[in-house]
């Protein structure tokens, strides 16, 4: 009989947990999702270099319900403004930061404490000391390789019977060393040597550059990054269309502008990670990390092609190269 | 199938073993709920699963209403755009020799009119030349026309006007670096040059945002509800997540889904279940696409599974507190019934029979009222039967004794005036007469232990007498016990025996010593002679109803005395035999200590038997 009273107990027990559970879950069913707010930070927000990567990050936040701050900045002069500008952002209570740093050495623990406990996705480029943040980039060092590899594969002649200058850009950026370094070891490797590198930012090389040429001038350009590129363009354009090919350049590049001039035939070859998938894996990977609280969240290698004016327009090119929305 | 034959069978066994000897309540209680549950689990699965049917079947028709809108919305475009084409076709084309005059005012303003939807139109010869664009722009030079797969499908089947999938357009040089995504419409088209027909190729460069305008606002919903087009090969045009599955991130099962035919289907894709609905679009055979996981309708259906769930719950806790009250209204009157008849086996003879409830249980509790009743009058006629019984039994007893005694008196008077001991007969006579008058006690069974002790002696001077002092009689008798209550007659038969069976044939003294003392609450008389004895099987026997040995006398002494004693006082009280061969005999009279007062007297005169000794003080006092 005891018995039977504690099954009739455990029972009824049962029923009004089963109760109390689904009329606490039909409550819940109403109530909106908390979104989390990410805020993306990238050297010259509104750069078309960008385009592609923004639409990943979009496409990424609606699909994780995340609000996207894409925080608006001009260049930055310092690496001084770009802490400012992130300082701001965890003090409006960001939930998560994708950072693209300008500096290796921006002492990004030494910013708030508050720091600690936000997530960090470091874009294309890690900082000192390494290993800290999760990083989604390319293999930077690779592009570097594949860039020295492609300009001796192109070259009529042995390459290091060419004069080569190397745009190196910022090299405060440990992505833009690895690259260097890439370079570097690809010309070594068929004895070539390049005549020169400019370092800088972009004003700098800007200016630098029509002089050096004067001095030094090269046969073969390779510039590591997609302003670079872009400088160097501007600078074959100014030298007009009868030295077209007089200095053939190879660069890394994503925006439309590197495409276009590489589609006209002032770019031999371009290097372009795709940065649609830099853009979406960033934005995945912290969602990821903010909603299932994951005390580190893994960075992701992303991929990338080597163009030519031949390759441009193959449908599975054009379906990375150019973005859709216009 | 075996296994399920033995699983049967241990089901069932435990079903019977776990069903029996549960109370009428548990029954009644356990079935209701068992067929409650059963029955309102089944209908409410039932309903729930029509409730999803028909959930889904409505957004199986919101998903064909939205596909109808959103191919009308692109027929209704593509039809534009073929307008276009027709219109410079057969309006501008047709009517223009083009070795006398250009078409570039009239396409201009073609493209002007519908320059939201359009990204260039322009007119090729059949190598590739061009012959007129608009809007006026400078021609790549490095692009092979006649080689893209627009330009080559429409050579293919001239009749058609040609639909390409979305590529950048790869034509005119543009300097501020724009590609456009274009969705190219190709038509092949006779161009007249000089009064002769050539073959040329007409155009028009859609916009593709026009395309992704119309399937973004059929996507605006956040749900996991998707649309997307594909061409009739299952190349897709446009999808919400077209980016992802350009860079792998996604994937689509659209080659699959270019064989379905119009309507929906379900499929299962990366191991999800999906509602797919397919519309084709007139002309291109261009195919829209709903998607619908169904996991997506069971997340809308969250809510209502757990009011459902809730629903049951609370359905199921009614019916149990319902099928209580009800099972216990029902058990109630029965249970009170039932502990009547606990109380009356349980010994109460007297037990209150519940007499109520329903009318069945009513009349179950009044027939079992007056079977008590009646076996109450049954037990009290059979005590009454009983006692009279026991009564008449000891009143035979105590008859028994007379005519022995008497026997063996007149025996020993006849004995005496034979040998002319005329004195001594006088005194036997004498002391006959005291014994006699104390036997008669005026009909009384109980008398005090000094009128006993006087008997006794009366009784041995009459044996003294006729034995020829043969033995000596002692009598060590405390004073204090002698106004103590004892059943009449009980030492003589001792005495007769210790004289028949202990000293009568010993060649030396006999020597009987009759003592009384209190020990304790209770009175002890001893018999005790030095005479023959008897071993210990005999005194075994001695006060076994069947193992009379009648050797001398009437032979029924002892196991009178014995149970009149036990009759009168109780079962723990009579005759204890203490024996040893060649050493003597001891028989003791037990007794309970019960002053001799005419209430207690009175009262043990009308008593069966004696309470156990725990009552023995309330009794008397």
């Amino acid at each position: 009989m005891n018995r039977n009273k504690l099954y009739f107990g455990l029972l009824m027990l049962v029923l009004v947990i089963v109760i109390v559970g689904t009329a606490y879950e039909m409550l819940g069913t109403g109530k909106q999702e908390k979104t989390y707010t990410v805020s993306v930070i990238v050297d010259d927000s509104n750069n078309d270099r960008w385009i592609a990567m923004r639409e990943g990050l979009e496409q990424a936040a609606r699909d994780n319900n995340i609000t996207m701050n894409y925080v608006f900045s001009g260049k930055f002069a310092s690496e001084r403004e770009e802490l400012e500008l992130i300082e701001r952002e965890i003090q409006n209570g960001t939930d998560g930061l994708i950072l693209q740093m300008i500096s290796d050495s921006v002492g990004l623990d030494n910013l708030n404490q508050d720091s600690q406990q936000i997530a960090v996705m470091l874009l294309e480029t890690d900082v000192e000391p390494q290993g800290v943040y999760a990083v989604t980039g390319p293999d930077n060092k690779d592009i570097g390789i594949t860039l020295g590899e492609t300009a001796a594969a192109k070259s009529e002649i042995e390459i290091k019977e060419k004069r080569i200058g190397i745009l190196g850009g910022n090299q405060a950026q440990i992505a833009m060393q690895q690259r260097l370094e890439g370079v570097k070891n690809a010309l070594e490797k068929e004895s070539a040597e390049p005549l020169w590198t400019l370092q800088g930012n972009s004003e700098e090389i800007r200016e630098l550059l029509p002089k050096k040429a004067q001095t030094d001038p090269v046969d073969i350009l390779i510039a590591l990054g997609n302003e670079e590129t872009e400088l160097a363009v501007d600078f074959l354009l100014t030298k007009g269309e009868e030295e077209k090919g007089s200095c053939l350049l190879y660069g890394v590049g994503y925006s439309e502008k590197a495409v276009y001039y590489l589609d006209k035939g002032w770019i031999q070859s371009l290097v372009v990670p795709n940065e649609f998938n830099m853009g979406y894996l960033s934005m995945e990977q912290i969602a990821k990390q903010i909603q299932y609280r994951l005390s580190e969240v893994q960075g992701r290698e992303i991929d990338y092609l080597v163009i030519d004016q031949e390759n441009l327009y193959e449908e599975e090119n054009q379906k990375v190269l150019f973005p859709i929305v216009q | 199938m075996k296994k399920m034959k033995e699983l049967y069978i241990r089901l069932i066994s435990y079903l019977k073993i776990h069903t029996r000897a549960r109370s009428i309540q548990m029954t009644i209680v356990v079935s209701f709920t068992i067929i409650s549950v059963c029955s309102m689990g089944l209908l409410t699965v039932t309903l729930y699963n029509r409730f999803v049917n028909q959930m889904q079947e409505m957004m199986v028709e919101n998903a064909e209403s939205l596909l109808n809108q959103t191919s009308i919305k692109l027929e209704t475009y593509l039809r534009g755009m073929r307008r276009i084409s027709d219109a410079m076709y057969y309006s501008v084309i047709k009517n223009t020799d083009l070795a006398q005059e250009t078409m570039d005012a009239e396409m201009n303003l073609l493209y002007e009119a519908n320059k939201d939807n359009l990204i260039s139109i322009a007119c090729y010869t059949n190598d590739g030349r061009l012959v007129a664009a608009a809007p006026v722009a400078t021609e790549k030079g490095n692009s092979d026309i006649t080689n893209q797969e627009w330009f080559v499908n429409a050579m293919e089947q001239m009749e058609n006007i040609h639909f390409s999938t979305p590529h950048v357009q790869n034509l005119f040089d543009n300097t501020s670096y724009r590609y456009y995504w274009v969705v190219s419409l190709s038509r092949a088209v006779e161009l007249t040059n000089n009064g002769n027909s050539t073959l040329g190729m007409l155009l028009v460069d859609m916009n593709y945002s026009s395309i992704e305008q119309i399937f973004t606002k059929a996507n605006t919903d956040n749900s996991s509800e998707y649309v997307y087009l594909m061409d009739s090969n299952g190349e897709i045009i446009y999808h919400p997540k077209q980016k992802l599955i350009y860079t792998s991130l996604f994937e689509e099962n659209n080659l699959e889904a270019a064989d379905y035919l119009d309507g929906s289907h379900e499929e299962v894709f990366q191991g999800e279940k999906r509602l797919i609905t397919v519309k084709t679009v007139s002309y291109t055979g261009w195919k829209i696409v709903s998607v619908i996981p169904v996991s997506s309708i069971n997340m809308g259906l969250y809510g209502t599974r757990m009011f459902v769930i809730m629903l049951a719950a609370l359905l199921i806790l009614a019916t149990i507190i319902l099928n209580q009250l009800v099972s216990a209204n029902i058990v109630k009157p029965l249970q009170k019934l039932n502990d009547s008849v606990k109380e009356w086996e349980s010994g109460n003879m007297n037990p209150n029979i519940y007499v109520g409830g329903t009318m069945e249980v009513e009349h179950l509790g009044k027939t079992l009222r007056s079977t008590v009743e009646q076996l109450k009058q049954l037990m009290q006629d059979i005590v009454v039967e009983q006692e009279e019984k026991r009564k008449s039994e000891l009143d035979a007893l105590q008859s028994q004794i007379n005519p022995h005694f008497l026997y063996n008196t007149l025996d020993s008077i006849v004995w005496m005036i034979e040998g002319e001991r005329y004195e001594d007969a006088v005194f036997m006579i004498t002391q006959l007469a005291s014994l006699f008058r104390i036997s008669l006690s005026k009909g009384k069974t109980i008398i005090s232990i000094g009128d006993e002790i006087k008997h006794a002696r009366n009784y041995m001077n009459i044996q003294k007498i006729r034995y020829k002092n043969i033995f000596t009689v002692d009598f060590k008798v405390d004073e204090d016990i002698l106004s103590y209550c004892t059943v009449k007659l009980v030492i003589q038969p001792l005495l007769e025996n210790a004289i028949y069976y202990g000293v009568e044939y010993m060649d030396g003294d006999g020597e009987i010593l009759v003592q009384g003392y209190r020990k304790g609450e209770d009175i002890y008389i001893e018999v005790q002679d030095n005479g023959l004895g008897m071993t210990r099987e005999t005194v075994d026997q001695l006060l076994t109803e069947n193992n009379r040995v009648r050797s001398h006398g009437s032979g029924v002494g002892l196991i009178n005395v014995h149970n009149r004693i036990r009759l009168r006082f109780g079962e723990a009280y009579g005759l204890e035999i203490e024996s040893c061969p060649d050493e003597g005999t001891t028989v003791r009279i037990h007794l309970p200590g019960i002053p001799y007062l005419p209430e207690t007297v009175e009262q043990l005169e009308g008593s069966r038997e004696r309470q156990p000794k725990g009552d023995q003080a309330d009794e008397q006092e």
